[in-house]
């Protein structure tokens, strides 16, 4: 069971004891590792209780007094003996009552676990706490919920190396902590989430339970309050298969359950996307963007005298049924009636940025009836993930434009933060770039500067928190970093990790990231359960679903 | 608390009674640790017998027996002592010598296994040769207690002497408890005090060689030594200790510039452990403590200091505490007691 919170031994004397950090050495027999939680029960003179809690963020071992390098070599053939001092840094989290003394040399250490453990990390003064996962040594580790879902902050923010860092996993787990714990309460039911699935096909797996699961996870689950199992209420879009008149999902491993996606023409005029078909524009963007914004005008009011349930645009009395036909009619008479002041060179520049997009986008924009059954819809299941990963970089530009863009406007129209929406956005440094202007960087700054108000909660992740826009980053309450890259850790971006916290995200583990929050003053490693939900074809076994687990919550 | 019964209006005697016990103002010899005190006694006449092993004319270095093979546990045991603060105490209108002194003694375990130390002790003392004395412990400080003892002679430096004597019977009382046990090679750093026969063996390791005892072509022999070899053996005998038998180690070639004698230990045991006994104890000791020199480089006394022994010594010395904050307590123990 849970081990015994245990004196492992004493504040040292020998290197500065101070109110927020200080040493201590730990006696003969007795372990203490990195992140160990350790507590100091004292006195102030006045006799008044004092409470230091802290975590180990250093821990070394060393031959005492003056010892010389060639001593180990005498101590290994057992010729010299040495005495050996094992330290521990401990950096102080919280301060019970808040009487900032430094401990004194010799007051007793203690490592904690359970109860004494919530109350270091501040568990306890959290009303409305989301797992978020395990230490290694299996104690659960919290997050508040108001940071998360706008109350006193929002957004999570996921950095680290492709491949090893398990950022878009760590983001998946945190929505299902989000859905399945108690947090939410009976928000859980209403929340939304919108997942853009970015890369592989991880995430279109979500609704089948892992017929890989181990039982060391399950109990892991189990310790974090939560049930195993997939998502509860899932609807998968992929896009619209290229170069077929029927509509069809373009995904590889999965086609059933998948719905493909599309937009009616008469959407696209009406929610004013063209500037998301134009997101690689740019050089001269100033007259540029005039012509969208004209054109997008001019959509909208075509859109707007249109009879309301047709999916095609008429203009000037010329049926539209295709993007082709809408990207013609533009480029031979309607530019220079609609946008007749422009130069010529301006509109050229947008001709060609218009047959560029035919080519990537032009598929995912139709006329035809069956177009307006196949719009994105994420109103009517709890989770809704959208594959972009088969799509061409302008193309998913402009999916994930479209989509953040009517997310907001939807909300802005209900004008209340509930129900929630959680957003998953992968590569967030091509979507919301440090350098350069594009439509979707707006929308996403949008999302993490306002979003926080409309119940909008973006859990961006990204190689290098370094290349994404500043205010992005900064907006995050949670941030979380997996596997870094060395040269990466040491920017400004990671400065809320410590100096060893650096060091050791640049050696973490799949499955283990490091998490700092906004009121925990002090990173915390920890690792996360693996999915219960599939995240490839092989893991999908759908007549393994375990009933139990997935219900055993909802009888309780 | 001898303070504060003071401070309750009790009789105005101290710890010292009617000693005044003060600081010495002229302490020459104040330091970590004060010279070496001569251990041989110089002029007792012994009787050196250099035939026990072999005859004089076929004296030769003689390897170490072949030993090798995993280590048979041994161990060795070691004392370190410092003077304090000198005092003198004044009684009757007279004047005498004291000191306050320290000393810890302790021993180190060599096994296949590992290097460890294993026991330690420490004590305190006053060491005064007036005829009047302190009549309970001097608690100078938490932690810091001293132990009255009385000196015979009155010489200036009679209360070291006795400092010293103590860690000597310290020392010996571990190495008699060590060497209790069947079979133990226990190596004590210094000339050997006791006799009797235990069940184990104990060795004295004498790694100042001040005087060479063997006549000049014998010690023609001793220069000679290759590292690791020995001398024959010998016995000592004399009318002050107790017989001995004893023998020359080389533990490593001495250098350039060095004296010939450099590099060189004595060893000695008590001649009741018979020819052979000390024979077998030459080997083992001639197969291990070579193995165990110090390094000219990191010690002074290399290589005589055995790494094993000058381990020990320092952290003997560290049990001690710090010096210079002992020795600020003493002062104003010394000055509240004037009072």
């Amino acid at each position: 069971m849970e081990p015994a919170n245990e004196v492992v031994g004493v504040v040292l004397g020998s290197r500065d004891s101070a109110p927020l950090d200080y040493w201590i050495g730990v006696e003969e027999g007795k372990m203490v590792q990195l992140d160990d939680l350790v507590v100091l029960e004292t006195e102030t003179p006045d006799g008044t209780p004092l409470t230091y809690y802290g975590i180990v963020d250093q821990v070394t071992k060393r031959f005492e007094g003056n010892a010389f390098d060639t001593d180990a070599f005498h101590v290994a053939d057992h010729s010299l003996p040495v005495e050996v001092s094992y330290a521990a840094h401990v950096q102080v989290t919280r301060l019970d009552p808040e009487v900032f003394v430094p401990p004194h040399p010799g007051t007793p250490a203690q490592v904690v676990h359970g109860e004494a453990y919530q109350k270091a990390l501040y568990f306890d003064r959290m009303d409305r706490k989301v797992p978020i996962g395990l230490t290694r040594t299996g104690e659960p580790i919290y997050a508040n919920l108001e940071f998360l879902d706008g109350t006193r902050g929002a957004h999570a923010s996921i950095s680290g190396v492709s491949g090893v860092a398990t950022k878009t996993s760590y983001a998946t787990f945190l929505l299902y902590s989000l859905f399945h714990s108690e947090a939410l309460g009976a928000d859980a039911i209403n929340s939304k989430a919108l997942i853009f699935n970015v890369k592989g096909e991880d995430l279109l797996w979500l609704d089948t339970a892992n017929s890989r699961i181990e039982d060391d996870a399950r109990l892991q689950y189990q310790k974090l309050g939560l049930p195993v199992g997939p998502f509860q209420s899932v609807r998968i879009y992929a896009p619209a298969k290229k170069g077929v008149n029927t509509l069809m999902p373009d995904t590889g491993g999965r086609a059933i359950g998948v719905q493909p996606y599309v937009w009616t023409l008469r959407q696209f005029a009406e929610q004013h996307l063209l500037r998301f078909a134009f997101v690689g524009a740019e050089d001269d963007r100033a007259q540029l963007s005039f012509i969208v914004t004209r054109v997008e005008h001019r959509l909208a009011e075509v859109a707007k005298a249109s009879k309301p349930h047709e999916p095609f645009l008429t203009i000037d009395g010329t049926r539209v049924s295709t993007f082709r036909e809408l990207v013609e009619l533009l480029d031979n008479a309607l530019l220079a009636q609609w946008v007749p002041h422009a130069a010529p060179g301006t509109q050229d520049a947008f001709r060609r940025r218009l047959y560029h997009s035919l080519e990537h986008i032009g598929h995912l924009i139709r006329g035809d009836e069956a177009a307006s059954k196949h719009t994105v819809d994420w109103e009517s299941q709890q989770v809704t993930v959208i594959d972009i990963h088969n799509l061409r970089a302008a193309a998913q530009m402009f999916v994930v434009g479209a989509i953040l863009k009517r997310a907001m406007e939807d909300k802005e129209r209900k004008g209340t933060a509930k129900p929630l929406m959680f957003v998953v956005l992968d590569e967030l440094n091509k979507y919301a770039p440090r350098t350069g202007w594009s439509p979707i960087r707006e929308v996403i700054l949008d999302i993490a500067e306002r979003g926080r108000s409309l119940g909008v909660s973006l859990f961006g992740a990204q190689q290098t928190a370094s290349e994404v826009e500043r205010r992005v980053v900064a907006n995050a309450a949670l941030r979380v970093v997996g596997r870094l890259d060395a040269a990466e850790a040491e920017r400004d971006e990671y400065r809320f990790l410590s100096g060893v916290a650096r060091v050791r995200a640049t050696v973490l583990q799949p499955g283990s990231m490091i998490v700092a929050q906004p009121e925990i003053p002090t990173p915390i490693l920890l690792r996360f359960p693996f999915p219960a939900w599939a995240t490839r074809a092989s893991e999908a076994n759908r007549g393994a679903v375990d009933e139990r687990d997935l219900f055993s919550r909802m009888q309780d | 608390m001898a303070l504060n019964q003071r401070r309750n209006g009790s009789p105005p005697f101290g710890v010292f009674g009617k000693l005044k016990v003060r600081l010495d103002p002229w302490q020459p010899e104040f330091g970590p640790e004060f010279g070496g005190i001569e251990e041989q006694s110089p002029e007792s006449p012994e009787s050196l017998d250099i035939e026990l092993e072999r005859s004089a004319q076929l004296w030769s270095g003689i390897d170490p027996g072949g030993r090798a093979g995993p280590r048979e546990p041994v161990w060795f045991i070691d004392g370190v002592r410092r003077m304090e603060a000198r005092v003198t105490a004044k009684f009757n209108d007279q004047y005498f010598y004291g000191a306050f002194g320290a000393f810890a003694v302790g021993s180190v375990q060599l096994n296949s296994e590992q290097a460890l130390f294993e026991r330690f002790l420490t004590g305190r003392m006053l060491a005064l040769s007036s005829p009047e004395q302190p009549t309970g412990e001097i608690a100078v400080a938490r932690g810091l207690i001293y132990l009255p003892i009385r000196v015979a002679d009155t010489e200036p430096d009679a209360p070291i002497r006795a400092i010293h004597g103590e860690m000597r019977r310290a020392e010996e009382a571990l190495a008699r408890e060590l060497a209790a046990h069947e079979g133990r090679l226990v190596v004590v750093d210094g000339p050997l005090t006791f006799e009797e026969r235990m069940r184990g063996s104990a060795v004295g390791y004498i790694k100042r060689v001040i005087k060479t005892y063997l006549p000049p072509p014998q010690l023609a022999l001793l220069a000679a030594l290759k590292p690791g070899q020995r001398t024959p053996l010998f016995a000592l005998r004399g009318s002050r200790r107790f017989a001995r038998i004893s023998w020359f180690l080389r533990l490593s070639e001495p250098r350039k510039g060095d004296s010939e004698f450099s590099g060189i230990v004595r060893l000695e045991v008590a001649e009741a452990v018979g020819v052979e006994g000390a024979r077998s104890l030459a080997d083992a000791c001639g197969a291990l403590l070579p193995e165990l020199k110090a390094r000219r480089a990191l010690d002074q006394r290399a290589p005589q200091n055995l790494l094993p022994i000058s381990a020990l010594e320092r952290f003997l010395r560290r049990k001690l505490g710090d010096e210079r904050i002992i020795r600020r307590r003493l002062e104003s123990f010394l000055v509240r007691e004037a009072d």
